[in-house]
């Protein structure tokens, strides 16, 4: 595993990092935060719709950040936000631990439903005529590098290197599929699939270093 | 694990792979606790890396407890804690209930065979049976009535004034002391289709939400309704088998009709309620859906239907949306619209009879029994609306329990048209 670079000291109100260098926000992955997030869901999972609300009002904010990131629309992303929580109470029973922890199984439900939206708007056929408009690949400025204060944060995915981040992102965020990824970046399919692997990969190895 | 697995799993995440890809993927990962422990690892490293590149957003005060009450008072919300809380059958009850089906099922057979029986000799179209009621008159076909039904140029209304929907234009009500022994099966018949179709109307509410489906509109040419003809009706009304709800089996692009709560009341057991047919709406147009509230609604024969129209709001001409479901008839309800608000949002809405033979023409322009909506109002926590308004010189109140999937965004909807003859 690459060295990581050394992390700046969290800020005293932030507590322990555990996912990523400086990820002073990444309560989410915190292991008590894991614990009572699996805790609520199965009490969901009973029926209680208090541990349902006790886990929008602790998870509202970033499932709604991951729906805005990809639809870009304040008012829609509320809808989805909805929905991911009402099959978060409809699936509750069917949570498999073993699988992802209870943030990652919402955020990928966040995902994929606003991917959905998307592409039934078929805003995925105008994204792609941007990107190909674009002409050369552009790697544009990783939206975290707009919160300066999150330094530690862009160290570590910084070692992301620019083509596989933009294919990560172009996979989840835009609901890309390779071989529409491969056309946005005006690269070979086979190149698509090893910038993600290699990229997901290198996430694993942030990930787990952190453990 | 390999790169085919690490590839597999991303497309897993993502749902970038084919159904039959998915269960090999699921079977793999069920027979193989480290290929499962591997695909865990790729879960959250995948989601940590989208939190980050997508921070949190702050919420402001009280949002959430809103978004969950509005979750919390969901039917579907409702119908799962329901199931979850049910005690457990004993064995008898597993058996009594099939039995019952199975009972009701060949009643159904029974009842549909007559019906074809009487078509094929050329007999009076038989019409749908009725739950008697208190202080409702047995519902008998108003021969009047059919012969207009026969006329082309003109269908039959569901206004007040109509003689039609008189004996029909009673509020349901649960008093049914005076039901006759033949009747009391086909009521509990009634009232368990009402339950099952209630139950699988919730789901397909959540659902048709969820899936954000999005209907086309036939339009209809301005002018057939003075030429007495419909152009372009037929196919579409040909497609309007029911399944469940008498709701159309080939849902067109653009916008559809979902039933959602099989009974809604009037405030006050419909004591204060009026007794003839109208209706209200409330509406969330930037969500592309809205609840039309039906109460009172006549029982037509059943070579006949209640068409729901829309006339979009910049004007333009009414379209056919679909059928009010069959399960509303007799009695009042609501149906969920939806639409693509970028495609056209209503701007009225048209109750009507039409012919199921496609041959059907629009009732003629008078127009009553309007509800004219002056206050409406959605309970935050409970998500029931209430409105109070006029329908004519009688004022009303009346709220709706079938359940807003749709967040307290709701402002009063298009008018709701019941044309008469």
């Amino acid at each position: 595993m690459p060295p990581l670079p050394e992390q700046a000291a969290p800020p005293a109100s932030t507590g322990a990092l555990r996912v990523l260098p400086g990820l002073e926000r990444a309560t989410a992955f915190e292991p008590e935060a894991l614990a009572r997030h699996r805790e609520l869901v199965a009490r969901m999972g009973a029926g209680d719709a208090e541990a349902l609300r006790l886990l929008v009002t602790e998870l509202h904010g970033r499932v709604q950040g991951v729906v805005q990131r990809i639809l870009r629309d304040p008012e829609t992303a509320c809808e989805t936000v909805q929905d991911v929580f009402v099959k978060a109470w409809r699936g509750a029973g069917g949570y498999r631990p073993e699988r992802g922890e209870v943030i990652s199984w919402l955020v990928f439900m966040a995902r994929n439903g606003a991917i959905d939206r998307v592409r039934r708007r078929a805003r995925q056929r105008e994204l792609l005529e941007e990107l190909q408009d674009e002409g050369e690949v552009v790697v544009s400025p990783p939206a975290y590098l707009l919160f300066e204060q999150r330094e530690e944060v862009a160290r570590g995915l910084a070692e992301l290197a620019p083509s596989q981040r933009r294919a990560l992102e172009l996979s989840f965020f835009e609901g890309c599929t390779q071989n529409e990824v491969a056309s946005a970046m005006k690269i070979p399919v086979g190149n698509v699939k090893n910038h993600l692997r290699r990229g997901m990969l290198k996430l694993r190895e942030l990930f787990s270093a952190h453990e | 694990m390999n790169n085919a697995f690490d590839h597999e799993s991303m497309r897993h995440l993502l749902e970038d792979a084919g159904e039959g890809t998915r269960a090999a993927f699921e079977a793999q990962l069920a027979a193989d606790p480290a290929a499962e422990a591997e695909f865990k690892a790729t879960t959250d490293a995948l989601a940590a890396f989208a939190l980050e590149v997508a921070p949190e957003v702050a919420i402001k005060p009280g949002e959430s407890a809103r978004l969950a009450a509005r979750i919390t008072a969901m039917p579907c919300f409702a119908h799962t804690r329901e199931k979850e809380n049910r005690p457990r059958r004993r064995l008898w009850a597993k058996v009594a209930w099939p039995i019952a089906a199975s009972l009701l099922l060949g009643l159904n057979l029974w009842q549909y065979s007559q019906l074809r029986l009487a078509s094929a000799i050329g007999g009076t179209p038989v019409s749908q049976m009725e739950i008697p009621r208190a202080g409702t008159s047995p519902i008998t076909e108003d021969p009047k009535s059919d012969s207009r039904l026969a006329t082309p140029a003109r269908a039959p209304a569901l206004a007040a004034s109509s003689t039609t929907v008189r004996s029909e234009a009673t509020i349901p009500t649960e008093d049914h002391g005076d039901d006759q022994p033949g009747t009391t099966k086909a009521a509990a018949q009634e009232l368990a289709k009402s339950g099952d179709e209630s139950a699988l109307a919730n789901d397909k509410v959540v659902g048709a939400l969820q899936r954000g489906r999005l209907v086309g509109l036939e339009m209809v040419d301005p002018g057939s309704y003075e030429r007495g003809e419909r152009r372009g009706l037929s196919a579409l009304l040909q497609s309007l088998e029911p399944p469940a709800f008498g709701a159309p089996t080939t849902v067109p692009d653009g916008m559809s009709i979902t039933p959602i709560g099989a009974i809604t009341m009037p405030t006050g057991s419909g004591s204060n309620g009026p007794v003839v047919p109208y209706a209200w709406s409330m509406f969330d147009v930037e969500a592309g859906a809205g609840l039309v509230n039906l109460y009172n609604l006549p029982t037509v024969p059943t070579d006949q239907h209640l068409a729901l129209w829309v006339k979009p709001s910049n004007g333009g001409i009414y379209s056919l949306v679909g059928e009010i479901p069959s399960i509303l008839q007799g009695r009042s309800g609501s149906v969920l619209i939806t639409f693509d608000p970028h495609i056209v949002v209503p701007g009225e809405v048209l109750i009507t009879i039409e012919k199921r033979d496609g041959v059907a023409s629009l009732p003629g322009p008078s127009a009553s029994q309007q509800a004219t909506l002056t206050s409406a109002s959605v309970d935050a926590t409970s998500a029931v609306i209430s409105v109070s308004g006029s329908l004519g010189q009688q004022p009303f109140s009346a709220n709706s329990s079938a359940g807003v999937p749709l967040g307290a965004t709701l402002q009063p909807g298009p008018t709701v048209v019941l044309r008469g003859p």
